[in-house]
């Protein structure tokens, strides 16, 4: 067994050598850092230092907080100082004017702040990239100035003062007596947990498949509009509790202590940190939080070097100090062991009697006044493999987008196992048993080759939010299910020997593979392959054909759009020939060469093409 | 080898570095004045004011010995107007037990993050600016040397009465908070003299160009003088349209028209308005001489009343070790809650609520130029 990563710990550039050494010690690790962390405030420090650690462990929950949508979901926000002073305020004006205790109100701390996620969630399923950002950002202008304003309850810019600092049992967590310092550790503590244990799990996959590549990902059956506004929820949440523990160590908040300023520097500390990665938070925080104070010798000059630091760190690290992609190798869950996985693919019983599969019936899809595809009727048999062939633009790549969901139709109907499915959602048609490969490669590129087939097992995970974070014994359960499923399909196609490698470190070939892999994962009888031997040598293709014929073998039904004529006649038991979105000839792999029609619309000109080429 | 050389030029430097202190200390006795606020960014004007004030007032005193028996020193900390870091450098300037008072911030809003921390070690803190009505609740070691605006708005009205001697008062203001808040502590001043009657009261916004509306009102009411609460970007405009309508029209407003700029812009149209200030650069008590040429010299500029307030925030603190010879912080609050200072911003004594009762004067504008007539 050739691991790329048997040797890592002897290869590879001082950061991944440093994270292979604590991989290896992982309990040790964190059972260290924990002691040394509960250890810290009892060395007689200043207490001036102390608040320092205090203000790290806020800002690192916060900044893991931002990293759920930001670093891991791709949407990145500028307005989280919102959901930190909502937190703030509502703990605040329980406490002083309802006479709430803090750890009554830190609850209502976190809901309300998490409702306001959700507001700045729902737009996310509109917009991406800058304009999402410009919502989060004018939304958490929108909260300061109701803070300012809403004098009744908020008091306006006067602010909120002489918050009394948190009880515990009757014991007052002050600075002084480190119980602000333990209070913030353990909600620090819990919010690590639970990122790792999402991150761990189908929630975690969803978040990066999303930032990855939406498109794919909707294909692959992710509800992609409930885990962007999950992940703007949750960091709400976390950045609401991180709140009312600020209003009761801060003592006065008023409107200015929640500003773009403060948005930004949560952001900095996940950028400088390394974003979509937890341990970047920890360390990001400590330098951006401590630094203003280190550097003060530096008087007036301070903020320069700072600036500079920045500039500097972004300069030499664009992925953040701790921000490298890991080559520890995938943790498989307790009890999954790879060598015990066979290579066989499960068959999927098949009727003798032939029966219709998928059935296209008179579709029509127009794009304003041109009709893409017209009145175009097909079937395909179970465990058939059926070709669909013609020129460039003859509408091909649209019949798949339809039958997958991602257009709808004008006309006619398409029944899959007999139930219509035309203008149904992707994910839903995912989940019914149809998945793809697109014509230009659309894999998850920073993901391990096994997570991307993982992301395909996820229309099919069933376990839920609250199974992945209290780890119950339906998530194990299915964890390890899963991924033994995953290990096999990776054998049977071959592409095991790589599978803790990044998709986008495969070559050409293999990533082919990989699509094919994440699409067989999803539990589908009917796979559409959107030119599988694009750009591969012979041998490549000839090893491909093979594959989809095991496929078929095992109960698969395919459907294949192809160019290369060499794979059609060889491997079709039918084909349709496509020309200006209407079917123009269809019949045996024998029939078509000879069809008078195709030679002229298609395949005349590609020999006559190909004959200039060889001589 | 080269890096070697660098470590032990280092430490040689650390080692002369703790040495140096170590043998300053042994000889003779140091009190610490702490005063920190924005020394960067953009607010950084008034946070170095407060700076240069309370080194001026220290080095005074040094120049006379110190007091009380010991050496003073400043120490300055930027909390860059931002309250994470103000209550930071509270925790900081607590634990040092040379200090005995600390001034500042600017901000109220980041005053108030750190006050809780000086009231907890029993540090007095002098704020020269902090403008929260609650400011100083926090507790008993906390102090306000900065004006209320019923007091200086009283003067205000003092000047309308005694100097410009109008009858029919209009009042105009900005629709902000402040503008609010301070037209209806206006109102009532207003109605409480007996000699002067509100007849109408006009809003507008802040930094508007175009006051017709509001002048043609004030006209129709027919007062004698108008009442301008906002900042010289309402004034100057609303001024210059008015005079052009009508000369003789009194106007009366705040001590943010303390400044050059006002002057400038205003030219013949600001003539005669009236304003108090608590502390006036012009004059030619020497105290205040004194004051204004080292701040000029040293900031290249002259003092604001902020940072005049600021001065006499420090020089309450020396007096206060001087006269309790002691660095006690529980003493130099008992002293500083009883003081009874003559400073350059006149007679100043604390409430009980820990703020300063200030006498303000009247200024006009004649022929140019700010003249103390009241």
């Amino acid at each position: 067994m050739s691991d790329l990563f048997q040797n890592a710990n002897q290869a590879g550039n001082f950061w991944e050598r440093a994270e292979m050494f604590f991989a290896r010690r992982r309990l040790a690790v964190i059972a260290l850092f924990v002691i040394l962390l509960l250890g810290l405030p009892l060395i007689d420090t200043p207490s001036y230092v102390k608040r320092i650690y205090v203000l790290i462990m806020i800002y690192g929950t916060l900044a893991l907080g931002l990293n759920l949508p930001t670093g891991y979901t791709g949407q990145v926000s500028l307005g989280n100082a919102a959901f930190f002073a909502i937190g703030a305020y509502t703990s605040a004006l329980l406490v002083t004017k309802a006479e709430f205790g803090f750890f009554a109100a830190l609850p209502f701390a976190a809901l309300l702040a998490g409702v306001a996620g959700l507001m700045v969630g729902l737009p996310s399923l509109r917009l991406s990239g800058s304009y999402l950002s410009i919502v989060t950002l004018g939304f958490a202008e929108i909260v300061r100035m109701i803070l300012a304003n809403w004098q009744t309850v908020t008091n306006g810019p006067m602010g909120v003062k002489n918050i009394p600092r948190p009880f515990f049992f009757g014991l007052e967590l002050s600075l002084r007596n480190n119980g602000a310092y333990y209070l913030i550790l353990v909600i620090l503590l819990f919010t690590a947990l639970l990122c790792y244990v999402l991150v761990c799990s189908k929630i975690g996959r969803a978040f990066v498949a999303i930032k990855e590549d939406e498109l794919a990902a909707t294909m692959m059956g992710i509800k992609t509009v409930y885990y962007k506004v999950l992940a703007f929820v949750l960091s709400a949440a976390i950045s609401g509790v991180a709140g009312a523990f600020y209003a009761h160590f801060m003592r006065y908040i008023d409107p200015n202590s929640f500003t773009f300023d403060t948005s930004i520097l949560i952001l900095s500390i996940v950028i400088l940190g390394g974003m979509g990665t937890l341990r970047g938070m920890y360390l990001g925080a400590a330098l951006l939080v401590s630094f203003p104070e280190v550097l003060r010798f530096l008087d007036r000059y301070r903020f320069v070097f700072y600036g500079l630091v920045l500039v500097l760190m972004m300069r030499f690290r664009p992925q953040g100090i701790l921000g490298w992609q890991s080559k520890v190798p995938y943790r498989f869950p307790s009890g999954v062991r790879r060598d015990n996985i066979g290579t066989n693919l499960e068959s999927i019983p098949l009727s003798d009697e032939k029966e219709p599969l998928m059935e296209v019936k008179n579709v029509v899809k127009r794009f304003g006044g041109l009709a893409a595809v017209s009145d175009v009727s097909f079937h395909v048999d179970r465990g058939e493999i059926v070709s669909i062939i013609g020129p460039n633009g003859a509408g091909k790549t649209t019949i798949f987008n339809i039958l997958t969901g991602i257009y709808e139709i004008d006309g006619g109907e398409i029944l899959f196992e007999r139930g219509l499915i035309h203008n149904a959602k992707p994910q839903n048609i995912v989940k019914m048993g149809v998945s793809r490969t697109f014509q230009n490669i659309r894999l998850f590129p920073n993901m391990r080759v096994i997570e991307n087939v993982l992301v395909g097992t996820h229309v099919n995970t069933r376990y839920g939010f609250f199974d992945a974070v209290f780890r119950t014994a339906r998530f194990r359960r299915e964890e390890a299910a899963k991924t033994e499923k995953a290990v096999k399909i990776l054998k049977s196609i071959g592409l095991d020997y790589r599978m803790h490698d990044y998709a986008k470190n495969l070559p050409y070939g293999e990533q082919r593979k990989l699509e094919i892999a994440r699409a067989i994962a999803t539990d589908a009888r009917l796979l559409l392959l959107d030119e599988p031997a694009a750009g591969m040598n012979p041998q490549e293709s000839n090893n491909l054909l093979e594959f989809i014929r095991l496929l078929r073998d095992r109960g698969y039904t395919i459907l294949l759009i192809e160019h290369d004529m060499n794979v059609v006649m060889n491997i079709s038991d039918r084909i349709y020939v496509l020309d200006y979105g209407k079917l123009i000839a269809q019949g045996l792999p024998g029939e078509i060469t000879k069809n008078p029609k195709v030679i002229e619309a298609y395949l005349g000109g590609v020999k006559e093409h190909a004959k200039h080429k060889r001589t | 080898m080269k890096r070697r050389g660098i470590f032990l030029a280092l430490s040689i430097l650390v080692f002369a570095l703790i040495f140096a202190t170590g043998t300053g200390t042994a000889e003779e006795k140091i009190a610490k004045i702490a005063v920190y606020g924005p020394m960067t960014g953009e607010h950084a004007e008034y946070g170095l004011g407060f700076r240069y004030a309370t080194e001026l007032q220290v080095e005074k005193w040094n120049k006379r010995g110190g007091a009380g028996g010991y050496k003073l020193e400043v120490i300055v900390f930027d909390d860059k107007n931002n309250g994470e870091e103000a209550a930071t450098i509270a925790e900081r300037v607590v634990e040092d037990l040379d200090v005995v008072g600390i001034i500042g911030s600017y901000v109220s809003g980041v005053s108030m993050a750190a006050t809780p921390t000086f009231q907890e070690a029993g540090l007095v803190n002098i704020s020269a600016s902090a403008s929260h009505p609650d400011f100083t609740s926090a507790g008993d070691y906390i102090f306000r040397n900065n004006t209320v605006i019923s007091v200086e708005g009283a003067s205000t009205v003092r000047g309308v009465d005694k100097v410009l001697g109008a009858k029919k008062i209009g009042l105009l203001s900005i629709m902000t908070d402040w503008g609010r808040a301070t037209a209806a502590i206006m109102t009532k001043l207003i109605e409480d003299n007996p000699n002067l009657t509100l007849v109408i009261h006009e809003e507008c916004t802040d930094g508007s160009d175009d006051y017709s509306t509001p002048i043609a009102n004030f006209k129709a009411a027919g007062v004698d003088a108008v009442i301008i609460v906002g900042m010289h970007n309402t004034f100057v405009p609303f001024a210059r349209q008015y005079r052009q309508q009508d000369p003789k029209i009194g106007l009366a407003a705040f001590a943010n028209l303390y400044d050059d700029q006002v002057l400038k812009l205003g030219g013949e149209y600001v003539e005669n308005t009236v304003f108090p200030v608590a502390y006036f650069n012009e004059s030619d008590e020497p105290n205040i001489v004194e004051f204004r040429d080292a701040f000029h010299a040293r900031a290249g500029k002259n003092p604001s009343s902020l940072s005049a307030q600021a001065y006499d925030a420090a020089g309450m603190i020396c007096e206060a070790i001087e006269k309790t010879k002691s660095n006690d912080r529980a003493k130099i609050r008992d002293y500083v809650a009883n003081i009874n200072y003559d400073g350059v911003g006149g007679e100043i004594k604390f409430d009980s609520r820990g703020e300063a009762q200030k006498v303000f004067m009247v200024l006009q504008i004649k022929d140019g130029k700010f003249v103390k007539v009241d």
